[in-house]
């Protein structure tokens, strides 16, 4: 009883840990985005070489990305300027957090990633269970 | 060989883990060629795994069971998520040179690409994870623990 009520709590910290992880990485709205990206309009064809620095590229596409943006539609706009908002504010706001950090090993954002990994595999485990045993019930 | 699986899958996880974060290890070079080389283990994982593969994709058009049927359907979609986030991931390169590939699209459609694949197919590899719950508990040994022995005679 002890050791289930134990498994109990650890399966909630670990679900209320990736709900918290899925909220804070941005999660659903980051893998839904490819939906809301209109491919065609902002396919050109060519992939221009030449670009070396990430510096350098990092600006262009800035100025591509804001370009196709206003193509698209209102709400579209809104959320992609604000993650791209958000993401210039990470890559330059904190430097520690740029490519060009000296401090090499940074895990933070991964233990988020974990915990969002081990939400879906213990929701898995549980649905798989109730729906083995709902099964052996009928 | 169980072990060597084992081992594979938690490493394949762990690396999965740290490329979700180009920021977090090493830079962008070692997401590059991590992101590049983990395709090669996951090939790996399906030759492991292949005896299972040839018996469901011939059992696929006759009956098979649903859960099999569930799970293939589940590493077809991870193959899938798997080959969206390497391809767009070679487009969207900095530090290894791919230009030559020429590959087309705007640096943003296949940026959004890398992210929302990666994002999907790492929640899809906690379901598919999950799905395989009982083989992990088996490497674990866990059939000594006398609960376990009790549930498995009832
Ligand atoms: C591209 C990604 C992946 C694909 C396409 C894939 C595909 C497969 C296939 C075809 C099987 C055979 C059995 C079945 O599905 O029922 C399998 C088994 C398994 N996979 Fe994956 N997999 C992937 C990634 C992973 C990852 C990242 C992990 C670890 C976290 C993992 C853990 C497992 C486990 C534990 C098994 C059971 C092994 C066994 O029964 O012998 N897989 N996978
Ligand atoms: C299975 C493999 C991979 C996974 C799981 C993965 C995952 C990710 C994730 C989650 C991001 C961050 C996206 C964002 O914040 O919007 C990213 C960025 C990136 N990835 Fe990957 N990736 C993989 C393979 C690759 C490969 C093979 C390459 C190139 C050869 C690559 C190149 C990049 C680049 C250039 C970025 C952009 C970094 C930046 O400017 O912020 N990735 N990747």
């Amino acid at each position: 009883m002890a050791k289930k009520i134990g498994i109990i709590i650890i399966n909630l910290g670990i679900v209320i840990w990736g709900i918290i992880g899925f909220n804070h990485l941005n999660y659903w709205e980051r893998s839904v985005r490819i939906f809301h990206v209109n491919s065609e309009q902002n396919f050109r064809p060519g992939f221009d070489p030449g670009r070396s620095s990430f510096d350098e590229r990092s600006s262009r596409n800035r100025t591509n990305r804001t370009k196709s943006i206003a193509q698209q539609s209102a709400d579209v706009v809104q959320r992609n300027r604000e993650s791209l908002r958000e993401r210039n504010f990470e890559d330059r706001g904190h430097g520690r957090r740029g490519f060009h950090s000296r401090q090499k090993i940074q895990l933070r954002n991964v233990v988020w990633f974990l915990a969002v990994f081990c939400l879906f595999t213990v929701g898995t485990i549980y649905t798989d269970k109730i729906r083995t045993f709902r099964k052996k019930e009928k | 060989m169980n072990k060597i699986k084992f081992i594979l899958n938690v490493s394949l996880a762990a690396v999965m883990l740290l490329l979700m974060d180009p920021r977090s290890f090493y830079g962008l070079g070692f997401h590059e060629w991590a992101g590049l080389i983990i395709g090669l283990f996951f090939l790996l994982h399906k030759a492991l795994n292949w005896t299972w593969i040839k018996k469901v994709t011939m059992g696929f058009i006759k009956r098979c069971p649903r859960r099999a049927r569930l799970n293939y359907v589940l590493d077809v979609l991870l193959l899938v998520g798997m080959f969206l986030m390497i391809f767009s991931g070679i487009a969207i390169a900095k530090t290894i040179d791919f230009s030559w590939l020429n590959l087309g699209g705007s640096h943003m459609f296949w940026r959004v690409m890398h992210t929302s694949s990666s994002y999907i197919t790492l929640a899809l590899f906690g379901i598919h994870l999950g799905l395989h719950w009982k083989w992990v508990v088996q490497r674990f040994n866990f059939k000594k623990d006398k609960k376990w022995q009790k549930k498995l005679a009832s």
